[in-house]
């Protein structure tokens, strides 16, 4: 039982995480505050993608490891192949894959400023995190076996206003500045 | 030896690089940074090339 | 925002013997026969004959840079590189390009070919803004039959458009702006020089290097063409030997005495008169355009017009060069109006060297030398609340 309860547990606490990196995310090119602040927001923005990805190792582990969960190594690996709720899961496989892709590539950041080119292809492929997040998102709505909890529900809906207000904030920032939509010059 | 360099045309004016380094490098009265001389290849100035927002530091061979 | 202005200086003189501007005495436009009866046929030297030729006259760059031509040309590979005749002439007091384009095309064309055929070029473009001039060159064009590799392409012809890599970025299908890093053009197999630069490769090549260097400098031998302007008599596009001194051209120009010149537009340098100087491209002659303020105007008025108009062609895209340049105008302005110079001074430094290409640099250049030499004007304007002088227009801004 407490594989189950800690596979739930970290889900839930991987979303968590991975929406306070996302909506950090989204306001990095915002002019918050200080640089100071701002500083601090980055490095939080990496810690909490890490944590996040952690969490999900765990979460991940915990269900192969748990018999009774039915959804087995080749059911969590390969997307749409899990006999417990195989779109559901797949989600989740999906939205793990694409935020290891996203968290691997902002890990080389640095490297790929050398070229205008680069710089602009990495920050195409790192918006994919926003798709990462809410794939994940869905995973918890759908294979969730919480969901249906009241506080649960609640969560899950700070999580999407959370993520949907810093992309406002930061959408709202670039049209004020002319700039929609991040146009790279 | 690799020297700091900025491309101006990505350079927001956000400033992380003037907290990250910031003996060696101000800011003008629009936010956009000044190095103050060449600033050399450190610990610090690679961390500041990774957090830049708009990617617009670079590490390049002198 | 084009950088063609209301009026246009019609007149074309020389002093001497004329080279680039041969025949016009005499014809409005030359067309190729005249062409041909006036300068004689084209030779068509090898690759190394032709970059002995122009290392031997020590040719440089007429677009305001002053690049030596051979070094270009030793750059190129052989056998697929690209020739861009640069006549965007985006400089708003400059007319030279697109004189000699309207008027004696066939120079230009024969300088571009020979150096094509040279390194064995697939291509020669011919990159124009004024439409007569581009209409012209097409005439010309049509009058030969050795232009099979010729393209004329219309560019826009704003202010930092005209700069090398700006143009050839606006002619691949970008935005003609510079790029954000310093790439030679080179790396793009591309020679690109300015149209009267050609049109001297056409004349040396009739000349050889001796008679070439009858007119000049040891250190810069030939002509060169000048665009006068501002309080003049007769402005215009004139052709004068390179070293010959500012007072002649100003005085066969009928300049009334000078409350200040203007040399090399409006990226390069005010000056107080000095007859002596002697016109040289390794001391700041830029595109050879020279402004004449006589004391009939306000020259601060003037120098914060112009300032004005240089922070309007800023691209944007550099913080610096976005908001130091209006900064600065707006502080010459305040100048203008009575203020200290510490606002404007601090700006300057501020904006020098700070952006992707050299607008930023240029601007600072004309505007820290205008307050130097006016600086008495200042003084005047501080303590008596102006001079009591309107802004003429001497020096043109296109609207």
């Amino acid at each position: 039982m407490t594989l189950w309860y800690t596979a739930r547990g970290a889900g839930l606490a991987a979303l968590i995480v991975l929406t306070l990196s996302t909506s950090l995310g989204a306001l990095t090119s915002v002019k918050l505050r200080s640089a100071a602040t701002r500083v601090v927001a980055q490095y939080t923005h990496r810690a909490a993608a890490g944590l996040g990805i952690g969490l999900i190792v765990l979460h991940v582990g915990t269900i192969l490891a748990d018999r009774k969960a039915g959804v087995g190594a080749y059911g969590a690996l390969v997307p749409f192949a899990s006999a417990y709720r195989p779109n559901a899961v797949a989600l989740g496989s999906l939205a793990a894959y694409t935020l290891l892709l996203v968290a691997a590539l902002g890990l080389a950041r640095g490297r790929l400023a050398a070229s205008a080119r680069a710089a602009r292809a990495w920050r195409y492929v790192h918006t994919l995190a926003y798709g990462a997040w809410g794939l994940a998102m869905l995973h918890g709505l759908y294979a969730g076996t919480d969901a249906g909890l009241p506080w649960v529900r609640t969560l899950w809906v700070l999580c999407l206003l959370a993520v949907l207000g810093s992309v406002a904030v930061r959408l709202g920032g670039q049209a004020r500045r002319g700039v929609l939509l991040g146009a790279m010059r | 030896m690799s020297r700091l360099e900025i491309d101006w045309t990505r350079c927001d004016g956000h400033g992380l690089c003037a907290e990250l380094l910031p003996r060696q490098i101000a800011r003008d009265e629009w936010g956009f940074p000044i190095l103050a001389r060449t600033v050399d290849d450190t610990r610090a100035a690679r961390r500041a090339v990774a957090l830049c927002p708009a990617l617009a530091l670079r590490l390049r061979p002198a | 925002m084009t950088a063609t202005l209301a009026s246009v200086p019609t007149g074309t003189w020389t002093i001497g013997a004329p080279r680039l501007l041969a025949g016009l005495d005499r014809y409005a436009a030359i067309d190729h026969a005249a062409h041909l009866a006036l300068h004689g046929p084209l030779p068509y030297p090898d690759r190394l004959r032709l970059t002995a030729l122009l290392e031997d006259i020590a040719l440089t760059g007429r677009g305001g840079a002053g690049f030596p031509f051979a070094a270009k040309l030793r750059a190129m590979p052989q056998g697929h590189g690209v020739v861009i005749v640069n006549g965007s002439e985006s400089e708003p007091a400059s007319f030279k390009d697109r004189t000699l384009l309207r008027r004696a095309p066939h120079l230009v064309l024969d300088g571009a070919l020979a150096v094509a055929a040279a390194i064995g070029a697939r291509q020669v473009t011919v990159a124009v803004h004024d439409q007569s001039a581009a209409v012209a060159v097409h005439r010309a064009i049509g009058e030969r039959r050795d232009c099979g590799l010729v393209r004329v392409e219309q560019v826009h012809g704003t202010f930092v458009g005209g700069e090398a890599r700006a143009l050839w970025r606006g002619l691949h299908g970008g935005a003609a702006v510079p790029p954000g890093r310093r790439v030679h053009l080179t790396q793009h197999d591309t020679l690109l020089s300015n149209v009267e630069t050609f049109a001297h490769i056409a004349v040396a090549l009739r000349l050889g290097p001796r008679r070439f260097r009858e007119s000049g400098t040891h250190a810069e031998p030939g002509t060169t063409l000048l665009t006068v302007g501002g309080a003049v008599e007769r402005p215009g596009v004139v052709e004068v030997p390179l070293g010959t001194p500012l007072g002649i051209v100003l005085s066969a120009a009928g300049a009334a005495p000078p409350q200040a010149v203007v040399i090399g537009g409006y990226h390069g340098t005010w000056q107080r008169l000095r007859p002596d100087l002697q016109l040289s491209h390794a001391t700041g002659l830029g595109a050879g355009v020279i402004s004449v303020l006589d004391s009939s105007t306000c020259a601060l008025g003037e120098l914060a017009r112009v300032a004005a108009w240089l922070a309007a062609q800023s691209t944007r895209r550099c913080g610096p060069c976005r908001f130091g340049l209006p900064a600065l105008a707006r502080d010459v302005a305040g100048i203008a109006a009575g203020n200290d110079e510490a606002a404007a001074f601090h700006h300057a430094q501020l904006v020098n060297g700070r952006g992707a290409c050299h607008h930023p640099d240029g601007a600072v250049r004309f505007v820290m030398s205008g307050l130097h030499v006016l600086r008495e004007e200042t003084v005047r304007h501080r303590t008596a609340g102006g001079c009591g002088r309107p802004v003429r227009g001497q020096l043109a801004v296109p609207v």
